[in-house]
């Protein structure tokens, strides 16, 4: 798709995708309205509802986005946003190579491995959070966590830069591979993978080409065949192996 | 020719009926012409019998209180609207992970068809109820009625972007799908036949007439036919675990992944494992 409508396009498309996605997750509110009747939603949770106000209840953040517009309820601000949890998050990805563990669930609570863990979902719902304009101070998540979020997201996008400069050069070596990426999250997908899986295609379309090049040019001239295993390592500029290389290339920027 | 102006009267009434979605397939086309002539069935009675009451009846208990037989036939409707709502929710979740499957998945999938016509009933209904609630402007009603119009243009967003990804991919490669006619539905099919004409009159136009040579006259050489790449690299989500053979043919090597695990690979060296379901395409 990304040849057609461009790479921009495809990542802005995926990006929309993502917190599309991300909007269907729980969240806890509490309502400041009462309403004794399930409303029938097909997306988020099986039901919402009954609303009674103060008593805390679990809708899709979408529906809790809306009524929060009304003033209708305070959304409460999920617990991994906690400053303490993030601060935590950043230690561990400004000091591990590894990036933090992300999991499905959209309310992480802390496990095992020195409590960093982040939602699958963490940067469209940070983003989410920290821009809901509550009517109630408290509902809103610290100003320190938004900053928090935007490091993290820095760091982990940088780190997985590097992992994918890695894993292109590991291709060259064996292009069957099947590298696991732990930790990914969703946002970091939607922003890298157009890129990843567009590099990773055009370097094997290039590598097959020119090992079926260089075995045709085998075929025809058995006796330079020295030479031309060299070319097929670095080909010498000017060459009929290179020639066809650069025609491909010119293909594959159409 | 002569079916042109018959042609272009179907095309009016189509884009009548719904102008924004112009470029949505034929299903969708014909399910709205549906939900016009079906609006005042009994079917839809019936539905609405079951969702509007609870809004309304809440209104009328806010400034009455409670009746004893209001309260009998008010659990009555609950457990109606429990049901339905757990259906709802059940084609809902699958829609969205079918939809994630076909955007991340190289090649045409097989198409639920049941679960297209479900979910798309659904929204009609659900469309219909909020068309009715729009008559009555009170708090909660307006409310209630904005948020059911949310989560049907949620599920109608998947539903096209899902038929539309379909029709791209139908497009991408008409030659190499008439062998897949069994994933398609039938709108789907007759598509691919509208336009495989068109593609097959193109290219006679253009090309394949001016060829000398008989032998190069057809469209059906099997090298020359266009097929999706599916060495293409994909990310994928291990669900159960699963084996990934990354060996060449003479020496296998095989790797072990556990569930959860998010992996980088070529569409075809999972593609077996994503039949069996132990694997999921992430988007």
């Amino acid at each position: 798709m990304s040849s057609r409508l461009g790479k921009q396009n495809a990542i802005e498309l995926s990006s929309f995708r993502s917190a599309f996605l991300a909007d269907d997750s729980l969240v806890t509110i509490i309502p400041d309205f009462d309403y004794s009747h399930d409303i029938p939603l097909m997306s988020g949770s099986a039901k919402v509802g009954p609303f009674r106000a103060g008593i805390p209840t679990e809708v899709p953040l979408w529906f809790a986005l809306m009524l929060q517009q009304r003033s209708l309820c305070s959304l409460k601000v999920l617990d991994w946003l906690a400053t303490e949890n993030l601060t935590n998050v950043k230690q561990h990805e400004t000091t591990q190579t590894t990036l933090a563990p992300t999991t499905s669930t959209t309310n992480t609570t802390t496990n095992d491995n020195d409590g960093a863990t982040l939602p699958f979902y963490y940067a469209e719902l940070g983003q989410r959070f920290v821009s809901a304009k509550s009517h109630s101070q408290a509902a809103q998540a610290p100003k320190a966590s938004r900053l928090l979020l935007q490091d993290i997201a820095q760091v982990r996008l940088d780190k997985l830069r590097q992992q994918f400069q890695q894993l292109t050069r590991q291709q060259m070596a064996n292009p069957n591979i099947c590298v696991a990426v732990p930790g990914i999250a969703s946002a970091e997908l939607a922003t890298l993978k157009p890129l990843i899986t567009q590099a990773l295609n055009d370097q094997r379309f290039l590598a097959t080409s020119a090992a079926s090049d260089a075995a045709a040019i085998k075929k025809k001239q058995p006796v330079e065949d020295s030479i031309e295993s060299q070319s097929q390592e670095e080909p010498v500029p000017g060459s009929n192996n290179n020639n066809t290389l650069r025609s491909r290339i010119r293909r594959l920027r159409r | 020719m002569a079916d042109l102006s018959n042609l272009l009267d179907e095309v009016d009434d189509a884009l009548g009926e719904e102008e924004d979605e112009v470029e949505v397939p034929n299903t969708q086309i014909a399910s709205y012409e549906d939900n016009e002539d079906s609006d005042d069935n009994d079917d839809n009675a019936d539905r609405e019998h079951v969702e509007l009451p609870a809004a309304l009846e809440e209104f009328e208990q806010q400034q009455q209180g409670y009746g004893s037989e209001q309260e009998k036939h008010d659990e009555a409707d609950q457990d109606l609207v429990e049901l339905e709502t757990n259906e709802n929710h059940h084609y809902y979740v699958k829609l969205k992970r079918l939809w994630q499957q076909e955007l991340a998945c190289p090649e045409l999938l097989p198409l639920d068809e049941e679960l297209v016509e479900a979910i798309s009933d659904q929204i009609e209904r659900q469309q219909a109820v909020i068309d009715d609630m729009g008559e009555e402007p009170g708090d909660i009603e307006a409310l209630l009625g904005s948020v059911l119009k949310v989560d049907c243009d949620r599920a109608q967003f998947m539903l096209s972007d899902l038929l539309r990804m379909r029709l791209w991919k139908i497009q991408e490669h008409p030659l190499h799908m008439r062998d897949l006619v069994d994933r398609m539905s039938e709108s789907e099919f007759e598509f691919l036949k509208g336009y495989g004409q068109l593609f097959e009159g193109y290219m006679r136009r253009t090309v394949l007439d001016h060829v000398a040579k008989d032998a190069l006259k057809n469209l059906d050489e099997p090298e020359m036919i266009d097929k999706p790449d599916l060495e293409q690299f994909v990310f994928v989500r291990v669900k159960e675990t699963s084996e990934i053979d990354i060996g060449t043919e003479d020496e296998p090597s095989i790797q072990q992944h556990d569930p959860g695990t998010t992996l980088i690979t070529r569409y075809n060296l999972v593609r077996e494992l994503f039949g069996q379901g132990k694997v999921e395409l992430i988007l």
